[in-house]
């Protein structure tokens, strides 16, 4: 029942955001999909740090999926779903202690914030590379390399 | 479909896709890809593309030896997801040669000229976000519309800003001002009430979450002058969040 609850409220909180960010509604609402599965992924793993490293992973292959399927760019997908996972209270908590003057617990949540980040990045990373060895699409992307100027 | 061959046009079509698809809110890999993509679809010679999140140039080398370039500034940047999946169709039917540069073009003007969305809707739904936020984080219903009216409020506030030109820190400095200075007000006659979840869910629909998706993408993709000029404005923005929020901790005000 509870996690049935989360999960409604996760497709809430990525449906509006999508709208807010012009999104049309069937995205929005496939973006929230993802974001539920995502959060969902998040509450079951036995840790938080495994829990944001998995969700990420589930939540960037959905994506991937998804802009396969409805011929879209994967981003609009994944930044709808990552939203529910944003460690805010963490990132709330660290400027609030750190305010009243109390930096060790500022560090302490600090890191918790930083560690939760960088674990989705290494998931958002990875998944979009495995993916496309897996279907093959590596010859285009080596072609590009070689026709444009590096930054 | 003919190939293009007047490569003035193709410049224009190439930096017009490239300008669209920086200004709402896309991979700046994305930019380069897709004019990569049309001019490989309709394009003769060589071409090489820069894009940062703020500038973009293109250059065509003919087959003659000729060069022709075109560079653009990026001055607004916004979020539009709905415009970048439209851009994006334009682009793959131009670089499997189902329109030509023309049609492509007007297709990209007429998107161009559309306004970026209702405003209330934007303004509600942003709202809504951070009501449903506040569940997320325990709150209940009376959580839930502090939320809502507080993001409003700041929103509302922050469009003032806006209309000063001032960048988006300032902006997210009121979203993290608004809700506590609210809670500092009615936490005092209701103390039952959950702080946290109405002070965090009514930042986070402001959250980078875009430009902080971007940074990463870019990063890996190795446009590392992208993703680190990117990263800074998630930073920027989510500092002011955090500064906005907890200035009213600071020993001596309360």
């Amino acid at each position: 029942m509870n996690f049935i609850y989360i999960f409604l409220v996760c497709i809430l909180v990525s449906f509006f955001i999508g709208i807010s960010m012009h999104a049309k509604p069937w995205v929005s609402f496939l973006g929230g999909l993802v974001g539920g599965v995502g959060y969902l992924v998040y509450l079951i793993c036995p840790s938080p740090r495994a829990g944001y490293l998995l969700s990420a992973l589930v939540l960037t292959l959905l994506s991937e999926i998804l802009a396969r399927l409805c011929k879209m760019p994967s981003n609009n997908f994944l930044v709808l779903g990552i939203y529910p996972l944003v460690p805010g209270t963490a990132l709330y908590q660290t400027m609030a202690y750190a305010v009243q003057g109390d930096y060790l617990k500022a560090l302490e949540k600090g890191g918790e914030a930083l560690v939760c980040i960088v674990l989705m990045t290494v998931s958002i990373a990875l998944v979009p590379t495995v993916f496309r060895i897996v279907l093959g699409e590596r010859k285009k992307r080596s072609r590009r390399r070689l026709q444009m100027n590096e930054d | 479909m003919v190939q293009c061959t007047d490569n003035q046009a193709l410049m224009k079509l190439l930096l017009k896709a490239g300008q669209l698809l920086l200004e709402s809110g896309a991979e700046t890999y994305r930019a380069e890809d897709a004019a990569l993509y049309m001019f490989r679809g309709i394009g003769q010679g060589e071409i090489s593309i820069f894009a940062v999140p703020t500038v973009l140039i293109v250059e065509i080398i003919t087959e003659d030896g000729t060069a022709v370039s075109g560079c653009k500034r990026i001055r607004r940047r916004a979020i539009d997801l709905d415009k970048i999946s439209q851009i994006n169709n334009i682009v793959r039917k131009v670089s499997q040669r189902e329109i030509d540069a023309a049609e492509a073009l007007e297709a990209l003007e007429i998107l161009d000229r559309q306004p970026g969305g209702k405003f209330v809707p934007v303004l509600l739904s942003t709202a809504a976000a951070a009501g449903a936020f506040s569940l997320l984080f325990g709150g209940k219903l009376p959580e839930l519309f502090l939320a809502f009216f507080s993001c409003l409020l700041a929103q509302l506030i922050g469009l003032f800003f806006r209309s000063v030109s001032m960048h988006q820190f300032f902006n997210s400095l009121i979203a993290g001002l608004v809700p506590t200075l609210i809670m500092a007000a009615v936490g005092r006659i209701f103390p039952q009430i959950n702080e946290q979840a109405v002070i965090v869910g009514s930042m986070l629909p402001l959250f980078p979450g875009v430009t902080m998706v971007n940074a990463i993408r870019d990063a890996i993709n190795g446009d590392l002058v992208s993703g680190v000029s990117r990263a800074a404005e998630a930073i920027l923005i989510a500092a002011g969040l955090g500064i906005g929020a907890s200035l009213i901790f600071l020993p001596g005000v309360m």
